[in-house]
């Protein structure tokens, strides 16, 4: 059972805050009541939408419209990616993050979008955040993003490269392929939280993907 | 503003403002109320438009503005350019917005900096608020270590005819790895007397800012101080 309040925070973004009830309430309430918190919670996943001038909603006809625009969706993740990164800025070089607001426009183009595709996830993008300031990698990564919308991180090259993926939940999956110094190819995958990736890594070297000059 | 700038007017605005804020997002706010009584009755529920809000964003999301049909915002998120750009911008968008809709009273000028404090966690784990903020929760040592808290202070600052909200909490959970995060929230507004001249709205937020530089020093120690070095 769900209670719905309503706020404008700061300066931006509309936010619904969700008051959760026990589950055992429910058989208190009435009917009607739960009609009530029903209809406030299908308004509450339409709340903010984006849209081009020719799309704009006529407020006439409904009071929250809902909005499928696959452009619009694209364009609300790279923004709050955005936004994201500000709320660590203090952390983050500046030529660092001009590099990364680029590459997520870029690996969001959408003349190139399939219809399938889905772009960068809110949490993803978080775990990705945090694990660049645990690593603070001098060289910076090659990016793309995953058919389900996890932001890919890529350094090395052809045959000695790390891939991280970077999953929900501070976790991140990570694939590599090693040339080690008798010239022995070893490739291993792996799944661990973002604080703990560098120690994870850390039997491949991994200061010569995040860190050394070639 | 005392009066509502009408949608077909806000329209314009928006549209005004398309070549300083490219990217645009419309936004719609609406006010529910739900009574429930303990009286056995029905509840009650009323759903109210408040009408669309055009929120146009400029240089990758970090500079904001908020068209309302009650108010005009203007914002800056981190990285921070200083005052001098913001209060350019400022008078540059008010000009803007007066040039479509003409001269509307005002009923409230006002200005808000919200900051986060990132504190490196320490090996105990435990990080004694005190030691970085002059407003905090104050608890009995019965209760134990504080695993959150949120604060509220308001107060007035005769000489600039004002009202200052000071919010101060723990970030629940810090986007900043190994780090525990508090917010530090400093609102300024006037309500009363408000200045309808451009210039006297200028001198206003400029004094407003003074003010809120000596308060944000004061709410701070010296152990937070060195982390922003």
């Amino acid at each position: 059972m769900m209670g719905v309040a309503v706020q404008h925070v700061g300066h931006s973004s509309q936010v619904v805050n969700v008051y959760q009830f026990a589950s055992s309430m429910s058989n208190a309430l009435s009917a009607a009541t739960k009609e009530t918190f029903r209809n406030i919670q299908s308004l509450k996943g339409s709340a903010t939408s984006s849209v081009s001038n020719a799309d704009a909603p006529d407020p006439q006809k409904s009071i929250v419209p809902v909005l499928n625009d696959q452009r619009a969706e694209v364009y609300n993740a790279i923004a709050q990616a955005k936004l994201r990164v500000s709320m660590v800025a203090m952390h983050l070089d500046d030529a660092w993050r001009q590099r990364l607001f680029a590459q997520l426009d870029r690996i969001h183009d959408i003349e190139e979008w399939e219809p399938e595709d889905k772009p960068v996830q809110a949490q993803s993008f978080e775990t990705f955040i945090r694990t660049m300031i645990v690593l603070r990698p001098r060289k910076w990564p090659n990016l793309g993003l995953s058919h389900d919308g996890h932001l890919l991180a890529v350094w090395g090259t052809a045959q000695d490269r790390v891939t991280l993926e970077f999953l929900g939940g501070d976790c991140v999956r990570w694939t590599l392929s090693h040339v080690r110094p008798d010239n022995n190819i070893v490739r291993n995958a792996g799944l661990g939280p973002s604080l703990q990736i560098l120690s994870l890594l850390s039997p491949y070297n991994p200061d010569h993907w995040f860190n050394e000059e070639r | 503003m005392k009066n509502n700038i009408d949608s077909d007017l806000l329209e314009r605005l928006n549209r005004k403002f398309g070549s300083l804020y490219p990217d645009e997002q419309i936004l719609k706010e609406f006010r529910i109320e739900v009574s429930i009584n303990g009286d056995g009755k029905p509840p009650s529920q009323s759903i109210k438009d408040g009408g669309l809000i055009f929120k146009r964003t400029f240089d990758n999301n970090q500079e904001i503005i908020l068209l309302k049909p009650l108010s005009f915002t203007i914002s800056r998120v981190a990285p921070y350019t200083g005052w001098e750009k913001l209060l350019t911008r400022f008078t540059r968008d008010w000009g803007t917005w007066k040039a479509v809709t003409g001269h509307k009273p005002l009923s409230r000028v006002g200005m808000r900096y919200i900051n986060r404090i990132d504190i490196p966690d320490p090996s105990s784990g435990l990080i004694p608020q005190n030691d970085y903020l002059r407003i905090w929760a104050q608890s009995p040592d019965t209760l134990g270590p504080t695993l959150g808290y949120s604060v509220q202070c308001i107060s007035f600052l005769p000489n600039i005819s004002s009202k200052i909200v000071i919010n101060s909490a723990t970030v629940p959970a810090s986007i900043v790895p190994g780090h525990t995060s508090f917010v530090l929230d400093i609102d300024i507004g006037r309500d009363f007397e408000v200045p309808q001249r451009d210039d006297k709205i200028v001198d206003l937020l400029s004094q407003m800012r003074l003010e809120k530089n000596r308060i944000f020093e004061s709410c701070i120690t010296d152990k937070a101080r060195e982390l922003f070095r």
